[in-house]
């Protein structure tokens, strides 16, 4: 695969999600919408395939497929149980799909419940914890495009290090453009083509690397669909399972942008938000759930695979196999970046909107004159674009700073979004009260979910990075728990005459 | 400074506008003068709450006349309106309306093309990148300057042509629209 594949996928992908960008907003339900609500929350009238569709592009990111292939590679069919428990995140959350429904965002919800303070602190948490993500996707991606350049024979070590750096910058660049231009009605339209394109290309390479895998005479699909009990226990382990277990149920409650999706959803019947989690689940247990573990699973049939460069060597075998390939895996890898990165930019904007900037006030409030209304949406631009900027450039340079590899990083991205779980889960079962500030269970549990990734990087025991995500979890629900007490019974009315 | 410094000078000038555009056009287009005037008259009427029935053929002069439209509106509110005090107040509102409406619709469309500029600029610069041996920024810096006009800036720069004129046009289209 070469830069021109690459450069070519870019300009393909990016003026087909801007094309329909620019159909979505010609829609007549767009026009109608102020300017602020219809881009962050496309008017609230998405319908079941556009919230689907969102929801999906989240969970099919590039280091969705990256993990996913890299489960089906390390423990075959038994990563199926993970992926399902990713699924069964969405049936659970789908219980309290009206509650959702009902607020203006998830950080509203406790803002609800629990006072102004902890709307903002969880506010903050979520904008760092996607930014630690939107900056650890553009790390994958540098790595991923370093990985298929640097096999080119052409290009020396350097040169592929800067090309692929100025390639991932460029994807981010094109992937904010057409998501300014927009808005989330825009990225709906555009992420239903580009998880179309993403399926289309995932299951071609996995039809060529079937004939790879199957000319191979060491490859043997009983042993890569059931691995042995010490392949498991060495490549995961009993530990590894439960933490990605728990990581799987919990990260929908945290993720502000599921929560976007689903509050931008149409409500024309009551169950609507329901029935979009569901459908949504069911959808993303197989894309990519089960096509990620079957990549992974036929990876078997090629050698020189590690967990850093399962998607590239998938590439470049796909690729010495038909030449055509090269632009096919190119469309996949763009199309798994930009899908993700638009949506985590928008929840960015709309946290920092309605959250952190304006949490006293309604969308349509803020919307009282056309030119106030897009006064706020070019700030809300320009932060997007400092969102990006600070994301990459920041991940980067602490990637450096505490000299940790990408796929350790991705303990510390997890942190701050799932130290909110346990205030949610209160928040959302509405059955307790607080005694004090939430705020102060979200920040002593992020701090121990940090404290637990440093230890785990710089200390003794690399364990306690990999459970840091989990304890973090563990000790917010743990302190919410505590820092709370059970809603009192409402008093009896008295009758008197 | 050379031509070549000259022509790389011009397409960053280019290329920042081209962003500026994309980030702020729908409040640039709110400040541009006919627009502005839509916006002022179209948020006058509505604090003077004109909106009742009188009837859409009344002149607009004689509905302020009935409305007191000195007690009414405060003074700095008063200019907007007075260009049109000749016109029916139906076809005021429907000027107002389908204006606005125009406005929105033709800010995406802008928008749009200086998206596409964008996108061909950029990989318009990984394709130079590509052919630049050793690599560094005064290099493609320099890249930029020799050979500013590559088959995507081409591109690109029928795509600003095209944004230009669609711009006069409709700003043209809605001054017509608001002549007294």
């Amino acid at each position: 695969m070469g830069i021109n594949h690459l450069a070519y996928a870019l300009l393909g992908v990016a003026l087909l999600a801007g094309l329909l960008s620019r159909v979505a907003s010609r829609n007549k339900e767009a026009t109608q919408a102020g300017p602020v609500s219809s881009y962050l929350l496309a008017g609230g009238s998405l319908g079941r395939v556009s919230v689907l569709s969102l929801l999906m592009s989240s969970s099919f990111g590039l280091n969705s497929l990256f993990y996913a292939a890299w489960l089906g590679y390390s423990i075959g069919i038994w990563a199926l149980l993970v992926q399902a428990a990713w699924s069964v995140s969405f049936f659970l959350l789908a219980k309290y799909a009206g509650r959702i429904r009902s607020h203006k965002s998830m950080h509203h919800l406790l803002g609800s419940d629990f006072g102004p303070v902890t709307r903002v602190v969880a506010g903050l948490c979520s904008l760092i914890g996607m930014m630690y993500l939107i900056g650890w996707e553009v790390e994958i991606t540098r790595l991923t495009f370093d990985n298929v350049l640097g096999a080119d024979a052409v290009a020396s070590d350097n040169r592929a290090a800067t090309i692929s750096g100025v390639i991932a910058a460029g994807t981010v660049a094109a992937c904010l453009l057409y998501t300014v231009l927009g808005g989330l009605r825009g990225n709906a339209l555009a992420d239903k083509a580009l998880n179309m394109a993403k399926l289309l290309c995932v299951l071609a390479i996995i039809f060529v690397l079937c004939i790879v895998a199957n000319s191979s005479p060491e490859f043997s699909l009983a042993s890569a669909l059931f691995p042995s009990r010490n392949a498991l226990m060495i490549n995961m382990g009993l530990f590894g399972f439960a933490t990605n277990i728990v990581f799987n149920l919990a990260w929908q409650f945290v993720d502000a942008s599921s929560w976007q999706s689903i509050i931008a959803g149409r409500q024309a019947q009551e169950n609507d938000a329901r029935k979009n989690l569901i459908a949504s689940g069911l959808a993303i247990f197989v894309i990519p759930g089960i096509i990620g573990t079957v990549l992974g699973v036929v990876a078997h049939g090629f050698s020189d695979v590690t967990g850093d460069n399962i998607i590239a060597r998938a590439s470049l075998v796909a690729t010495s196999i038909s030449p055509i390939m090269a632009i096919v895996a190119a469309i996949m890898i763009v199309a798994c970046v930009m899908s993700l990165l638009d949506g985590m930019f928008l929840a960015c904007a709309f946290t920092l909107v309605v959250d952190i900037v304006y949490p006293k006030r309604s969308l349509e409030s803020l919307e009282d004159t056309p030119l106030r209304a897009e006064f706020i949406l070019v700030w809300t631009r320009v932060a997007l674009v400092a969102i990006a900027l600070v994301s990459a450039l920041g991940v980067h340079w602490l990637m450096e700073l505490l000299q940790v590899s990408v796929f350790q990083f991705v303990y510390v991205v997890i942190i701050t979004q799932l130290g909110l779980l346990g205030p949610i889960l209160i928040g959302l079962k509405g059955s307790r009260v607080p005694r004090v500030s939430m705020s102060i269970a979200i920040v002593l549990a992020v701090t121990v979910g940090f404290a637990c990734a440093w230890q785990g990087t710089h200390g003794w025991n690399p364990h306690w990075s990999d459970a840091a995500g989990t304890i973090t979890a563990f000790v917010s629900v743990v302190l919410a728990l505590v820092l709370s007490r059970k809603r009192p019974l409402p008093l009896p009315l008295e009758i008197t005459i | 400074m050379t031509k070549a410094d000259f022509n790389s000078l011009l397409v960053a000038v280019v290329f920042l506008i081209d962003l500026v555009l994309l980030l702020g056009l729908g409040y640039i287009a709110r400040k541009l003068g006919p627009v502005k005037r839509l916006t002022l008259v179209r948020e006058t009427l509505w604090d003077a709450k004109l909106d009742v029935p009188l009837g859409p053929n009344e002149f607009l002069g004689v509905m302020c006349n009935r409305l007191l439209y000195d007690l009414l509106l405060p003074t700095r509110r008063r200019p907007p309106l007075k260009s049109f005090l000749g016109f029916q107040v139906g076809r005021l509102l429907a000027i107002l309306y389908t204006g606005d409406a125009a406005v929105v619709k033709i800010v995406r469309e802008l928008q749009f093309y200086a998206f596409v500029m964008a996108i061909l600029f950029i990989v318009g610069i990984i394709l130079r990148i590509q052919q630049l041996e050793p690599f560094s920024f005064p290099a493609l810096w320099q890249d930029i300057g020799a050979h500013p006009l590559h088959v995507l800036d081409q591109l690109a720069l029928a795509a600003i042509g095209l944004f230009s004129f669609r711009l006069v046009s409709e700003l043209s289209r809605l001054n017509d629209l608001l002549k007294t």
